[in-house]
């Protein structure tokens, strides 16, 4: 079937339409999946911050006497914190930009409240990877920015004011906090270009469902048979 | 109130942009109520047990556990049941690690203090276990923290260490804050002195659950 120029230029729109539309609702699925998965993860965090807090140090002591840690009010106390919000938001107004900021933000503080509460274990540090790649989930690299701000806010301000507290000695210098940033701002690159693969190929794929859906409506319209090609795969 | 500000901003229009200042300013209180509650587990963390009295220039000759002359001595002084000595304590295997091109291996001791009335199972747990299975360490009870407080310990996981001369190399703590593990001032301090070097410091704060009860301390 020949299709006049008007025709074609309106299938054309429609199809440009169609694509926009396609894709941004498969991000927002994502989006919300992510979200949905933040929501359990906030809350497995909390439990698991009170666990560490209860069995590794319940009690502080001064000779016989003793009284219940500050590290299980802070597992209490600053965990119900660090997850509540993004709990309210994820409930409240999941999808929402901020939303994702906030979770962001919280992820990281929660991995300093785990090495914390573990006493500063070694691998405990490993939260802060595995939280940029639970992070990476959202395919929104913003979200990575966040993060990595976070984290290198809080490792110069500590490096800074209370260098102990990060790297164990009190002269510590500036290329310990460049040396940790790095290899943050190395695991985030390779994940923001995972990223950027990832929503090229979910455009390619909104763009082909556009396609069969603005053809197929075409035929319906027309009753009439219509060649259908679907574009070549990159 | 965030209930509210959700309400306003799904009202649209000027309610939505009131509803997004709300919300804006509910999310920055709440980060700095977080930085807040972190800036204050740091400063518990960082804050040192009861200044130490002075430690005896030389180790004493009748102390409880002996000095071999010719080799250096180092002591762990432990409250059994202080959950941040398991830092000091996996801090103290790591140290000992650093030893090993010593031409002489120090004598390694962590005492456990029993304060009076303590019951008969009051050393048993993870600093027992933890101190019993680091290698060369030899564990022993001070009853009533008697050798503690002849040291000038005050604080669980402060360590003393002495030259082979038996002359006082070292008096302070092995972690950086309270219950946290990594590198810290304290173990380079030891490295340095008995491997000969000049050490950076001979003290350092320590950081654990106080040795004795408040009112014995007074």
């Amino acid at each position: 079937m020949n299709l006049d120029p008007a025709s074609l230029s309106a299938l054309a729109d429609r199809i440009v339409q169609k694509t926009e539309s396609t894709y941004a609702d498969f991000v927002q699925r994502w989006v919300l999946r992510a979200e949905r998965m933040f929501l359990w993860l906030m809350v497995a965090q909390w439990l698991f911050g009170i666990f560490i807090a209860v069995t590794v140090s319940p009690y502080a002591w001064e000779g016989k006497t003793r009284h219940v840690s500050n590290h299980v009010w802070a597992a209490v106390v600053l965990g119900g914190l660090l997850s509540a919000l993004p709990i309210a938001l994820i409930i409240l107004r999941p999808g929402w930009v901020g939303t994702r900021h906030v979770i962001a933000f919280s992820q990281v503080m929660w991995s300093a409240l785990l090495i914390h509460l573990t006493g500063g274990r070694i691998e405990t540090h490993f939260h802060v990877f595995g939280s940029l790649a639970f992070l990476a989930f959202y395919r929104d690299w913003k979200v990575l920015v966040t993060a990595t701000v976070t984290v290198a806010a809080d490792h110069f301000l500590r490096g800074l004011f209370i260098p102990e507290s990060v790297y164990g000695v009190a002269d510590a210098s500036i290329w310990r906090f460049a040396e940790h940033a790095g290899w943050v701002v190395f695991e985030v690159a390779v994940l923001a270009y995972g990223i950027w693969l990832s929503l090229n190929e979910l455009r390619r794929i909104a763009e082909n469902v556009a396609q069969v859906e603005a053809f197929a409506e075409r035929e319906a319209l027309t009753a009439a048979p219509m060649p259908v090609t679907m574009p070549a795969m990159a | 109130m965030l209930r509210r500000s959700l309400a306003a901003w799904r009202g649209g229009g000027r309610g939505k942009a009131r509803g997004n200042a709300t919300l804006i300013a509910v999310i920055a209180l709440w980060a700095v109520a977080v930085v807040g509650g972190e800036a204050w587990m740091w400063r518990y963390q960082l804050t040192p047990g009861a200044a130490p009295a002075a430690a005896p220039r030389t180790w004493p000759r009748d102390a409880a556990v002996p000095a071999h002359p010719g080799k250096p001595l180092l002591i762990m002084v432990t409250h059994p049941q202080c959950a941040c000595t398991r830092a000091s304590l996996n801090e103290l295997r790591r140290l000992i690690a650093r030893f090993e091109a010593l031409p002489v291996q120090p004598d390694l001791y962590v005492s456990l203090i029993v304060p009076p009335g303590a019951g008969a199972n009051w050393i048993d747990g993870p600093v027992l276990r933890n101190a019993s299975s680091i290698r060369g360490v030899h564990v022993f009870v001070d009853p009533g923290g008697s050798f503690a407080a002849r040291l000038g310990a005050t604080t669980s996981g402060h360590v003393l260490v002495y030259g082979a001369n038996g002359a006082l190399l070292f008096s302070g703590g092995i972690t950086s804050a309270r219950a946290h593990e990594g590198d810290s001032i304290g173990q380079n301090a030891i490295v340095r002195a008995l491997y000969g070097a000049k050490p950076s410091t001979g003290t350092t704060p320590v950081f654990g659950c106080g040795l004795r009860s408040p009112a014995v301390r007074g």
